[in-house]
Formats: structure tokens, sequence, C-alpha cells
């Protein structure tokens, strides 16, 4: 039973995930240029907020940067949206679509959800049939006539993440997306972002709870006090999923003794 | 060494010696001209505390009949409005000579005057070729008192009982302003008045004390007058001002006075190399008078200082209505372009009325000018305290008396 | 004792915001204190008079009328009647007089002389009658001549209510423009990033300002069904007054929106809009004609270009003056707005920069 009830579950997974699969947008990756960061500097004041970053994000891949608060992801994957101007070094993001979703709700609080999605989704000119698969996967169609400043944490970063997906972005840019979120949807949510992954998109998370991301993630960079610790594809790293937090803490300490020392 | 270089070496010594004698005897012997005396300063002994001070030089005054007359008239109206508070020029030794023959007017070179208003306090200085003697002669003459001698100072003072006094600031032994026997300073006043210019004298020749001399606003004012050879400034009292429709408030807003007259040809004004010219300096022309057809002009400028710009501009515009209506209420060519060129300009919050007139004609313009003043509501002003317009002297006493009821009696 | 645990977390709260306090209690008030030096008169004493002297006149008949007028007034001289009535319409004067030619003639014992104002000026009719007096008085003081001043009102006399319509209009559009635009921009400041992604900066800002320019014909209607209703003779749909609040809005809501950046949407930025906004107030002629008020503070209004934009609604509104009389200071007031856009632009790209 327990074995028919195992591959009957498997197999009602597989087929969901294959028939949400259909409903993501496809692009071919080899098709789109990655995004490349070179020699990044940016300093606010006297603070370095970051100093000499490299980093390639692919299409197709879904891309973690993690680091403790304050290492300067938030800086990096701004700069990756153009909303921060650079002190020295490249970046070149190709012109395509990019979405994203900040740490703080990023929408109009003074009107509705429907409103939002309708505003943002006339700039982007998105797929109707996109958009609306977007709010049934993300669960908002029951909030739809609410007013966005009157939601929950947990739905007002739904909203956000529905506002980056809905124009169905070739980069999505993620700024700590799980954070509100209850056990449920996280899950419904990685599900989702490995379906944009594996549809072609290039996915990037800017976290410091890498674990849960760690049986999704396809490459790691680390960071640590605005410079790059790690930069490495997760299959070169012979760490298993379960371990894949506890080695970027035990990174990020050793940078941290190496530097007070 | 032979005797003979020792005679040598002595005779060069000597001479060496006188030589060296020699010059520096040349050195502190000034044999050139003396040091010139420093130029009379007609202030120097006033003291601090006053309202008003004027200065005449009096040999120009006199040096032309006609300038003399239009200088009188113009004082003269000038003195009549009704919140004059400046000096009684025309109350003078100099200017209304007293009948005593030894008291010669014409020998007096300076006058300084100073006192405060509405109060008997005040005196004059004047630099003249007299001796205490015959103006205390004068004065008992006149005023039929007898007069003590005193000694304050080191400075000879003549007292009386009635109130005036007169004091030899300077008889010529101190390095004066001429160095020739007899006084050659005067001062003549009332009491306090006179005991405080002596006491100024006796500061200024003590290194070690500071001269409370005439300083402060009042003294500004007065250096801001052109050097004429009449100058004078006063403190200007508001309350003084009669209740005039519409511009009275503007009027009151005047806080100083200042005027000077000069003669408005190049040498003609002024006094030579700095010394104090007598009237025998004057040089006359072959007749024994000046040429009337020559006489310079008589340039009058008044400065008034108001409280602020505002009321600057207020002040100009009373004076420029005044001017305006003369200009077309006269019918005499010469008196109209006169008035054209009379100026009345603003300068941050002075008021600098400026007219020009020959001699003869500037009682003309003056009176004109000061004619048109607009006619008072009421005596009081309003709202202020009651003006003790008459004084101690009364009208009558000694000449004119203004409305402001400058109580500083002629003691001659 | 809780109180004083409360109060002392008000002093630690008002040592972060010094800045903002020092705004509030020490610049304000001082700024308030000091405007007390504009008030300087009840009576305007040096409001412009046209003197027209025509051909008949003589210098000296000039200078006598000249001179009493400037008394209480500032005189100015015109050389046509017509010109000084077309600025009388304009407020560059506020009453016009023409010399009479027989004010010297002896054989003339009595001389007419008309004071003329403009009935749409409310605030100076009574002034002009203390005028009239003060010039009657002056001149039949002096003159031989018997001088009768009449004064003659151009147009109906207008009701002060009627005449301040367009004023509180005015203050309307520049309170809108100073308080309510940066408070509504304030709130969608979260959502910047965001559009900064999807769009431009310069979209969401050149978006908002038209939305709200256009917004104002909501209050301009109100306002002008109002005045219907009440009676008042105002057309506040004029071209030229709605030309006038249009700009005046834009230029303001463009300095409004710099400051707001400037200062990173922070309080200090909206403060200082307050304080800018009191000073349009008080230094755009709202109320008073600028010839009432003290040289320094015309001297400021008149270089303040909502002025204009002021003179240029009230002679619309009050006069039905056809836009193109104010081409001239429209045009002053569109390119105002046009340089507001520059710090605006700046501080866009300053905001930009330091997030």
């Amino acid at each position: 039973m327990t074995g028919n009830t195992s591959t009957s579950t498997e197999a009602t997974d597989a087929s969901d995930r294959d028939e949400r699969a259909l409903d993501v947008p496809r692009v071919d990756p080899a098709s789109v240029d990655p995004i490349r960061v070179t020699g990044l500097r940016k300093r606010y004041g006297t603070v370095m907020a970051l100093d000499g970053v490299d980093v390639t994000v692919e299409p197709g891949t879904f891309h973690c940067l993690v680091g403790p608060n304050g290492s300067g992801k938030t800086t990096l994957l701004r700069t990756l949206l153009g909303l921060v101007e650079p002190s020295a070094g490249e970046v070149v993001v190709p012109d395509v679509r990019l979405g994203t979703a900040f740490q703080r709700p990023s929408h109009y609080d003074q009107l509705t959800v429907a409103d939002n999605l309708e505003v943002f989704g006339a700039l982007a000119a998105v797929d109707g049939d996109w958009a609306a698969t977007v709010l049934d996967r993300l669960g908002l169609d029951v909030v739809r006539d609410r007013i966005a400043g009157e939601l929950s944490g947990g739905y007002s970063r739904k909203l956000d993440l529905a506002l980056a997906l809905q124009k169905a972005p070739v980069y999505l840019l993620l700024d700590e997306p799980l954070g509100d979120l209850d056990d449920v949807t996280k899950l419904r949510l990685l599900d989702l972002l490995g379906d944009y992954r594996d549809a072609g998109h290039g996915v990037v998370v800017s976290t410091h709870n890498l674990g849960q991301f760690a049986d999704r993630v396809d490459h790691l960079t680390v960071v640590y006090d605005g410079q790059v610790l790690l930069d490495a594809r997760r299959e070169d790293l012979d760490v298993p999923d379960d371990g894949l937090q506890e080695f970027y803490v035990e990174r990020v300490l050793e940078a941290a003794t190496g530097a007070e020392e | 060494m032979s005797p003979d270089r020792q005679a040598l070496a002595v005779a060069g010594t000597v001479a060496l010696l006188l030589g060296a004698l020699g010059g520096g005897a040349l050195y502190l012997i000034d044999e050139s001209e003396p040091d010139p005396l420093p130029p009379y300063e007609p202030t120097a002994n006033v003291p601090s505390d006053v309202d008003y001070v004027g200065t005449l030089n009096a040999t120009e005054y006199r040096s032309d009949p006609a300038v003399a007359n239009g200088t009188r008239a113009s004082l003269g109206f000038q003195s009549r409005v009704e919140f004059y508070s400046g000096p009684p020029f025309l109350r003078s030794l100099v200017l209304s000579p007293p009948a005593n023959a030894n008291l010669d007017p014409t020998n007096a070179s300076h006058v300084t005057y100073f006192g405060r208003s509405d109060s008997p306090y005040g005196a004059r200085l004047v630099a003249a070729n007299w001796t205490a003697e015959a103006a205390v002669d004068a004065l008992q003459e006149r005023r039929d008192t007898t007069f003590t001698r005193d000694d304050r100072d080191g400075y000879t003072v003549y007292r009386s009982e009635s109130g005036p006094a007169v004091a030899v600031l300077d008889d010529g032994t101190r390095g004066g302003p001429v160095p020739r026997p007899g006084p050659h300073l005067l001062a003549i006043g009332n009491a306090s008045a006179v005991a405080d210019a002596v006491t100024v004298a006796a500061d200024r020749r003590d290194p070690e004390a500071e001269a409370d001399t005439l300083d402060g606003e009042l003294r500004r004012r007065y250096s801001d007058t052109d050097e004429g050879y009449v100058r004078f400034a006063y403190r200007f009292r508001p309350e003084t001002v009669p209740d005039y429709a519409f511009v009275g408030s503007a009027v009151r807003t005047v806080e100083w006075v200042g005027s000077s007259y000069t003669r408005n040809r190049t040498g003609a004004a002024g006094t030579p190399g700095g010394t104090v010219p007598t009237a025998a300096a004057t040089t006359p022309t072959d007749d024994g008078a000046p040429d009337a057809a020559e006489s310079p002009d008589i340039r009058v400028r008044i400065r008034i200082t108001v409280e602020d710009a505002d009321s600057a501009d207020d002040v100009r515009n009373v004076l420029e209505a005044g001017r305006s209506f003369y200009l077309f209420q006269s019918s005499n060519a010469r008196l109209k372009a006169e008035l054209r060129e009379t100026s009345f300009d603003v300068m941050g919050r002075t008021v600098v009325a400026d007219y020009e007139s020959s001699p003869g004609g500037l009682r003309v313009l003056v009176r004109g000018l000061f004619q048109n003043q607009p006619e008072a509501e009421s005596l009081a002003p309003p709202g202020r305290e009651e003006v003790k317009r008459r004084g101690h002297g009364g009208p009558g006493a000694g000449g004119p008396v203004t409305a402001s009821g400058s109580a500083v009696r002629d003691p001659v | 004792m809780s109180l004083r645990t409360i109060l002392g977390k008000e002093l630690r709260w008002s040592r972060h915001r010094v800045v903002a306090l020092l705004f509030v209690l020490v610049l304000l008030p001082a700024a308030f204190a000091g405007a007390s030096v504009f008030f300087q008169h009840v009576l305007p004493k040096d409001a412009p008079v046209a003197v027209v002297a025509g051909e008949d006149v003589s210098e000296e008949e000039y200078d006598v009328v000249a001179a009493s007028f400037r008394l209480f007034s500032k005189p100015v001289e015109y050389e046509s009647e017509a010109a000084a009535m077309r600025d009388l319409e304009r407020e560059s004067v506020y009453a016009v007089v023409s010399v009479p030619p027989d004010l010297d003639d002896p054989d003339v014992e009595r001389v007419n002389m008309t004071v003329t104002i403009d009935g749409d000026v409310t605030p100076y009719r009574e002034p002009s009658g203390a005028l009239v007096s003060i010039v009657a008085r002056t001149m039949n003081r002096q003159l031989d001549t018997r001088v009768v001043v009449q004064r003659e009102v151009r147009g109906d006399e207008r009701k002060l209510s009627s005449y301040l319509l367009p004023t509180f209009l005015m203050i309307i559009v520049l309170t809108f423009a100073f308080a309510y635009l940066p408070y509504n921009l304030a709130r969608e400041e979260a959502v910047l990033d965001r559009l900064r992604v999807e769009t431009s900066l310069d979209t969401v800002i050149a978006g908002k300002l038209a939305f709200f320019t256009g917004l104002l014909a909501v209050p301009l209607l109100v306002f002008h069904g109002v005045g219907v209703a009440l009676g008042y003779d105002v057309n506040l749909l004029a071209p030229g007054a709605v030309l006038g609040y249009g700009l005046t809005f834009l230029a303001c809501g463009a300095i409004a929106t710099a400051v707001t950046f400037a200062s990173g949407f922070g309080t200090t930025g909206r403060l200082f809009n307050v304080l800018v906004l009191f000073a349009f107030l008080g230094f755009s002629g709202l109320v008073y004609p600028v010839g009432f008020f003290s040289p320094l503070r015309r001297d400021i209004i008149r270089r303040v270009p909502t002025h204009y934009a002021m003179l240029t609604v009230r002679g619309s509104t009050l006069r039905d003056i056809p836009a193109a009389e104010f081409a001239t200071w429209l045009g002053g007031v569109a390119l105002f707005a046009l340089a507001m856009l520059v710090p605006l632009k700046l501080s866009m790209l300053a905001y930009e920069r330091g997030t």
C-alpha cells in the first residue's frame, strides 16, 4: 500500500508539475545573454558596500546570493536592476525583461490587488492568460478586490511576487522572497520558482537562509562584507543539500575570523 | 711718531672734533622755518554734553558785505523755523557788535557756539585779538553786573552774580592759535558752559588727562557738514514739531540737522595755510570793498538725518513739495532757475538739501523755501508733552527767539 | 513612574530629530517674527499713481500736482491717458490723474482735477479717498487758484468678497502644490523602486504633475459655480485665469517635488515645503495690491513670478481682460515653470544616485 501510495503520490506530483510547467512561458537559454558583473564596487560615503564583486548569472539557472545581513547582497541585486549606480566596475545586463520583488512591499497600497496587477500589467504589456495563472498559483484571487495597504504581510509579499512574475521576466530577481510566508505558500512558491527556472528563465534569489533553496539552487554566490567568498556551481560543491546552509555559514565565519585576526 | 706728525694728528683730531660738534650743532640747531602751528580746530574746546555746535569764520563772513547780508538773512530764516534748535548765530558778539569802543568785532576771526537746547547752558569761544578785560567791560556795561576774577585749573575766569562768565583759554603765551601777546581765545557765556570749556582746555594740555570734548553723534554730524564759513549741527527735537497735517509724522522722524555755508569760488572759501586769519588778513579790492558783481555764490547745504530710509523719502517729499509750490508761484526767472537747481537727495537716511544763490539773491530764495512750510493744525503736537517754548529768555530777550525756545541769552 | 518614562522617551525622540525641531521651533518662528518687518503701514503711502501731463501742461504745473501726490503716494509720469488707464487695469498704477492745463492761469478761479481709480481694486477704495482729501487740502493751501479734486471710480465698485474669490483659489492652488502633492508622493515612496524598474522616474513625476494640474479643473469649476451662485461677477474660467492657475501649480509643484526628492522624502523636506508655501503666500501679492507694502516687500513681490500670475488671474477674472494682454506675464510664469524643472530633474538624479 505504502509503496503503491508513494508511487502514486510521486506520479501525481510529477503529473501536477508537468501540468503547471506547461503554463509557464518558455525561453531558450541559449538565446539569452547572461548577466555579467566584473569588478563591481559601490561606495556609500565612507562605507564600501561592494568591493570588487565578480558574478555571472546564466539564464535557466537558480542562482542564490547568500550572505549575512549587511553583506551587500541587496546592493548587488539593486545594481543588477539598475537602481544603484556602481562606483566602479562593469555591469552588463542584457536588454530583456527583468522582474523583481524587494524585501519591503513595493506596490500602490491605496489601490486594490487587481488595480495593482492591472497598472503594472499595462506597463509591461503582460499576457493575460499568464497573469491569471500567476494570480491563481499565488492564491491572490481571494483578495483581488482588497486594498493593497490592508493586506497581511504574507499576501503583500505574494502581490509583489505576482507583479514580478506576471510580466514573464527573462530574469527574476528576488530579495528574501519567502520572508512572511506560511510553509504551504513557501512550498508552492518554491515549486513555481523551480518551474520558472525549468522554463529557461534565470532566477536570482538573495537570501540569508540558504536551506530553504538548497534542493533547487544551481549556482551559489556567498557574499560577505561586500566581497565574494565563494562563487560556484552547485554540482561542483561536494556538500549534501541539508548541509549547504552549514557549509555557507562556516565559510562566512572563517572569513569573519580571518578579518578579526 | 715724529713731532710733526704728532702735531698733524692733534690738529686733525681737533678738526674732526670741531667738525663733529659743528655738524651736531647744525643738526641740533634748526635754523629753518619754525614748525607751522597746527591748524586751529574751532571745536577743540567744546565740551561733550551739548545739543548743538556751530562755527563761524568771521573773517570770511565779513570779507564781503553782500555775503554778510545774504548769510545773515538766510541764517535768520533758518532760525525762525518752528523747530530750529541750532546755534543762536544772530546773537553773536561778532554779528551784533555791542557799543563798546574797546571791543572791536572786526578783530574776531572765529566764533564757536555750543550749548544745550531749551536750557541756559551755552557759550561761545571767540578767537579774537581782544583782552579779557575788554570783554568783561563790555558785559558789565550791557548787563549791569560786576565780575570777580578767579583762577580755575590755571586759567583766568571772570564770574558774575547774574550768570555770564568769561574765561581766557589762550592768551598767546601758551602757543595758541596766533602767537602774539594778548588773549586770543575767550570763552564767553553761561558760567557752567564756560567752566566746562575751561576744564576741557585744561585736560587737553594735561598729557595724562583725557579731555571730555565734543564726540559721538553730534561730532559726526558736524564733521559731515562741508567745510564752510558757517557750519553747525544740532540734535533735532521732535517734540517741538507742531501738528502739521499729513506731514507732521514725517518731520518728527528727524534726528539731526547739520548745515554749512560755503562760497562757491576756488580760493574764496577756506583759510590759507591752516592759520587763523584776522580781519586784517582779508584782501579788499582797490576801492576798499569787494566788487559786488564778482561776489561768489553762496552755497547752503543742509543735511537732515532721519530715523530710517523710508522716513527720509517722506521728508524729501515734503521739502520738494515746498520747492515745487514756490517754483509754481514765482514769476522771477532767475529765482525759478535757482529753484530748479535746488536739489533734495536722499542718501541712506539722510536728506541733503542743496541750494545756491548769489549773496543778493539768497535771501529771496531762502525766504520762499522756508515760507512754504505747512500750516500747523494746532500749536501743540498731538500726543506729545507740552513744549516749554519760551524757555528762560522769553521773547525779545537779546534778539529773535525761535519757537524752539532756545534760552541761551546773549551775554553781550 | 510611567509618565516620566514616556517623557524620557520624548526627549530621546527629540535627540534624533534635532534638525526637524530646529526648523519648527527656531527657523519657522524666526521667519514669522521677522516677517513682521514687512507690515509697516496701515494705509499705503507710496502706491504708484499715474500723473498724466498733457501737451498744454507746463513743467511747473506737473511738478505741483506731482508734489501734492508725492506726500502720500508715488507719482509716475505718463504722457498719455490711454497708457495710464491700461496700466490701471494691470495694477501697475492704482489711480490716474490728469494735470489740468489751466492751473497757473491767473484768470481761472477754479480748476477741476479728477482722480480715477479702478472699482475692481477693492482694497484701494478707502485709501484713495484719503489721498484725494490730502491732495485737495495741500493744493488749496498752497495755491491761489481753488482746486476741486474729485474721485471717479472706473467700472463698478466691487465688493471685497468677490474681489477675494480668485485670491482664495490661488491659495488653494499653492496649498495643493506645496502640501498635498508632496504628501501624495511620499505615500508612494515605496513603489518608486518598482516604477523605476518598470518605467522611469521622469515618466512617473511627469504623469503626476500633469494629472494634478488637470485635476485643478475641479476646484476651478467649484469656485466658479459658487461665485455664480453668490452672484459675483467673476469669471474664473477665463483663459488667462486658467493659464495663470495651471502654470502656477506646475511651477510650484515642481519646486515642492524637487524639495521632496532632495530631502529623501524626509520630514525636513515637508517642513521646508511648508515654509516655501508661506513665502509664496506672503510674497505673491495675493490679497493687497503690491503698492500697499513697504518698499522692501514690494521689491521682493515684484520679483516673484506668482505675483504676475495673480495679477493675470485678477485681470482676467475681475475685468475680463483677454489673456493676450497678459502674454508677457504668462510667458514669464511659463518660463519660471520650465526653469523649475531643472532643479526637479537634478533632485531626482541625486535621489536615484543616493539609493
